[in-house]
């Protein structure tokens, strides 16, 4: 049953999930990002934003395009703990989980490069800054479907786990589709400047924000307390 | 299924709160923007296709009831009647998405899209996601035809056996759990919907 050190592993990965969305959440707030720079901001109130945070747009690009490795940590915990269901549907999904959890994670590499880039330099000409800066948030914001997919498809295995101990409670497999329904307004984020569908909108920002860390810590947690309890 | 108990599953219980504290918000938000600019809004309003969406409005509403008929068949081990059903809810989901879809196409042809002005923006948003959430139903109505199919054989080779009981109500219950956590998403889709239809087609 018990795996020793590999179970206490598999634990840690766990909860490097939790320990991302948190870090997410300060150097956002940090980088001067919470709340979210709007898209009708001007070019001249841009240069200034970048101007005031330049020290903590650096610090936080640097750190989250890292940092985000630790959400694959996290995908790998849950697509072992699926599998360890040894339910030849849950180990298809836990495939499928663990590609889009890949794509999840590593696609915040992106917007964070832009973001630096836009802070490097500071004799930067206004227009350029304002297209930096729309490239790093229509990228944050915009390729969600994989996140989408990847509670979907958790959602989907812990209601498939027919075990009389599965590994995660039933709830978790709704929550994982609720967040996955909060996260879809982001993909249309380029056909508004303005409004809750906006980049900075409550439908686009704050709801996803919100259920994405919910996500990570709550599936975080009861993945570690799965670890070990129904293995085997 | 008598008493207090909810019907279906307690988790889809939980989900349907979550997604009317959404939706609740949608509605907030809509009205909030509404006020402001209240012609703009009914102006637009009547670019939509009313007729239209209130044939799709009896379309769900009855595909809901034949949901209930269907789960009061299953209960009382009507299969054959309690598919029946199931399949005439299925076809009026279908025929739901092909109106809506056909209202798109021609909003669309005459000119109207996601950025026309705010009313459409929250028209094409909101009906969206209701529309995702059509799909999903119809994909667990048909993953419900599906279970109570392989329950039916299970059931025919079990009556050879003649000793599969306990067995048998066990699966019939499990089905019957199955049916009634679907049709409480179905109608919470039901219900979304008639909101979604008074805000946006009716109100003045």
């Amino acid at each position: 049953m018990s795996n020793g050190v590999g179970d206490t592993l598999l634990r840690i990965f766990a909860l490097a999930g939790p320990l991302f969305a948190v870090l997410l959440v300060v150097l956002f707030w940090g980088m001067g990002f919470l709340p979210p720079l709007a898209p009708t901001l001007s070019a001249e109130a841009l240069v200034d934003h970048y101007a005031q945070h330049r020290t903590g747009i650096r610090l936080g690009a640097t750190a989250i395009m890292q940092l985000c490795m630790l959400g694959l940590l996290w995908t790998v915990a849950i697509g072992e703990v699926l599998e360890r269901a040894g339910r030849p549907a849950l180990r298809q999904l836990a495939a499928a989980q663990r590609l889009l959890g890949v794509v999840t994670y590593v696609v915040l590499i992106f917007p964070c490069i832009i973001w630096t880039v836009a802070a490097f330099r500071p004799e930067r000409d206004p227009q350029l800054l304002l297209l930096l800066n729309d490239l790093g948030w229509l990228g944050i914001v915009m390729p969600i479907l994989s996140a989408v997919l990847q509670a979907l498809v958790i959602g989907v295995a812990v209601l498939l786990d027919d075990r009389p101990r599965p590994a995660y409670p039933r709830w978790a497999g709704y929550l994982n589709f609720w967040c996955a329904l909060l996260f879809l307004p982001g993909a249309l984020a380029t056909f508004f400047k303005t409004g809750p569908f906006a980049w900075n909108g409550l439908f686009d920002f704050w709801l996803p924000v919100v259920a994405f860390v919910l996500w990570i810590c709550v599936v975080g947690a009861l993945t570690a307390r799965a670890v070990g309890r129904a293995g085997g | 299924m008598v008493g207090p108990q909810l019907p279906g599953e307690a988790g889809v219980w939980a989900f349907v709160l979550g997604d009317l504290v959404v939706f609740s918000l949608f509605f907030l938000t809509l009205l909030d923007y509404r006020s402001g600019q209240v012609e703009v809004f009914l102006q637009s309003q009547q670019s939509l296709h009313l007729g239209a969406a209130t044939f799709n409005t009896l379309l769900l509403l009855i595909s809901s009831a034949l949901l209930v008929l269907a789960i009061g068949d299953l209960a009382r081990a009507r299969t054959p009647s309690a598919r029946r059903w199931l399949r005439g809810a299925l076809l009026l989901g279908v025929a739901f998405v092909g109106i809506k879809i056909s209202e798109y196409v021609l909003l669309v042809r005459s000119g109207y899209g996601l950025t026309t002005n705010d009313f459409f923006m929250f028209y094409f948003m909101f009906t969206g996601i209701h529309l995702v959430h059509v799909l999903v139903g119809l994909i667990v109505l048909s993953l419900l035809d599906r279970r109570i199919s392989a329950q039916v054989r299970t059931a025919t080779s079990a009556a050879a056996a003649a000793s599969a009981t306990r067995g048998g109500s066990q699966s019939t219950a499990a089905v019957v759990t199955l049916a009634e956590t679907a049709g409480t998403y179905w109608h919470l889709v039901d219900l979304l919907w008639v909101f979604l239809f008074a805000l946006l087609y009716l109100l003045s």
